[in-house]
């Protein structure tokens, strides 16, 4: 999981506004699947897409998705209008993203994050409950073996 | 009823077993295609592969079974030996299911799952001696009963299987090489070129064969004509071949065994199939191949082997972790 929150720690050291999601999101939440890719919720306005690219502008950023993988640059940020980032990077796969099934936009997300140190930095995660609701609305096979899983570490930590 | 999950190299597989030999499904996706333009497994793609595909075999083989996972008894994975990243989806995945669901969490050994292949289906394993040979493995073992083993040599370079894949390549067949090896040996000579047999008179159970690739490799450099290959496919089978049927069966009559057991990836040749068949007849013995499809790696040889365990009594700790390395210390006991 080092690999993974260290990504997170140098987004939240550059002053990112991001919520942490997916499976990185479950693993911090005690879950056990692995994942190899960082899905946070942003608010995708430049300035924070400013803040995204000095964060990861040291680790050789391209648009994951474009079949030249273009790089992700200064130019762009500022220009902004973007809904998703997909970026590759030398430190492990980021995805940016506007809003995520079944909660909605950052700031939705943001209402039902809590704040959770991981590797001794502060940083924004969905709630377990928000995180469980997020899965079953993406639906496919990976996401509901998370929320059985998921809902499993619920009960065991309301029953303490 | 167990749920049984393999990704310890680049086949990603679930399996449901009930019992030791009722199968119930078996999912099974093989990266070979994917790997094949690196002309070798690379880790990073097959991990990657395995994230995406293995919750869809999981829930192709639980659909297929039509059970829950509240029904199961358990659920297994192969947490070792193998490439890390790959054994940590299956493991990692196979442990978030097991909290899920309720279940005991099963560890099981990559080699054992092969090992065990052949009595695949019963609920006693026999004393036997097992020769494990496929592309990553090339180990010899008595066998006393499940769990009980005595590794009795190993490969000191190269694995069988390995050197199929490596030959294929120097003859230009791509990968995996063992298949198309054992086609065109077929209808090939293999009296006709002498290539050596590593260690076959070293009086213990281990193999080297990274000799006979470098004189392969050096036969190939010097040229040939394009209708020998087969011949070269026959004579350097022959040469692997004559190797680990006379080890087996070597160590069979040293420790006093009846019978030998062949299982991983190369027990499917055709040509050693052959002559461990001859070799039992004449002295006697009996012997056990992997059953058909359960020769690669597969989920169902895990499953199997999950069974022994929980028959057993035996449950793995949910932090238990992967072992990417084969420790032979700690398997033999």
């Amino acid at each position: 999981m080092n690999e993974l929150t260290r990504i997170t720690k140098q987004l939240a050291a550059f002053g990112v506004e991001f919520v942490v999601a997916g499976g990185l999101g479950s693993l911090i939440h005690g879950g056990s699947m692995m994942t190899q890719d960082v899905d946070v919720v942003c608010r995708m306005e430049p300035i924070n897409l400013i803040r995204i690219f000095e964060a990861v502008q040291t680790m050789a950023p391209v648009h994951r998705m474009t079949p030249e993988r273009l790089c992700f640059t200064r130019e762009q940020a500022e220009r902004g209008g973007l809904k998703n980032l997909y970026l590759s990077t030398t430190w492990g796969q980021l995805d940016c993203l506007g809003e995520i099934k079944g909660i909605g936009s950052y700031l939705e997300c943001l209402a039902r994050s809590e704040a959770i140190v991981v590797d001794g930095m502060k940083i924004r995660v969905l709630s377990l409950d928000a995180l469980i609701e997020a899965k079953r609305a993406m639906g496919r096979p990976r996401d509901l073996h998370a929320v059985l899983e998921l809902e499993a570490i619920r009960e065991r930590l309301a029953a303490q | 009823m167990i749920l049984a999950l393999e990704t310890s190299c680049d086949e990603t597989a679930a399996a449901v077993l009930s019992g030791f030999g009722d199968v119930r499904a078996h999912a099974l996706f093989s990266q070979a295609e994917i790997h094949s333009e690196f002309g070798g497994v690379v880790p990073e793609v097959a991990s990657r592969n395995h994230l995406e595909l293995l919750p869809v075999m999981i829930d192709r083989a639980m659909g297929e079974a039509g059970v829950t996972f509240s029904e199961l008894d358990a659920i297994a994975a192969t947490t070792g030996p193998g490439l890390a990243a790959a054994l940590l989806v299956g493991a990692s995945s196979a442990k978030g299911l097991a909290i899920g669901a309720g279940k005991p969490f099963l560890a099981v050994n990559h080699i054992e799952g092969h090992l065990l292949s052949p009595f695949f289906g019963e609920p006693l394993i026999p004393p036997h001696i097992a020769l494990v040979v496929s592309g990553g493995h090339t180990l010899l073992f008595d066998v006393a009963e499940f769990g009980c083993y005595r590794i009795l040599g190993r490969t000191r370079d190269d694995a069988a299987g390995e050197a199929f894949d490596k030959v294929a390549k120097l003859l230009g067949l791509g990968y995996p090489g063992g298949v198309e090896i054992d086609r065109l040996a077929r209808g090939g000579n293999p009296a006709r070129f002498e290539f050596p047999r590593g260690m076959l008179d070293s009086g213990d159970g281990n193999f080297s064969f990274s000799g006979l690739k470098t004189s392969v490799r050096t036969f190939v450099d010097k040229g040939f004509e394009e209708g020998a290959l087969p011949d070269i496919c026959a004579s350097f089978q022959q040469a692997i071949v004559d190797v680990l049927v006379a080890k087996a069966f070597r160590a069979a009559n040293d420790e006093g065994r009846t019978t030998v057991s062949m299982s991983g990836g190369v027990s499917a040749n055709a040509a050693l199939r052959a002559a461990a068949t001859q070799r039992a007849a004449g002295e006697g013995m009996g012997l056990r191949f992997a059953p058909p499809g359960l020769g690669t790696d597969n989920a169902l040889m895990i499953a199997y082997a999950a069974a022994h365990h929980l028959a057993s009594g035996a449950v793995s700790a949910l932090d238990a972790d992967i072992a990417p390395n084969f420790d032979a210390d700690a398997f033999s006991r």
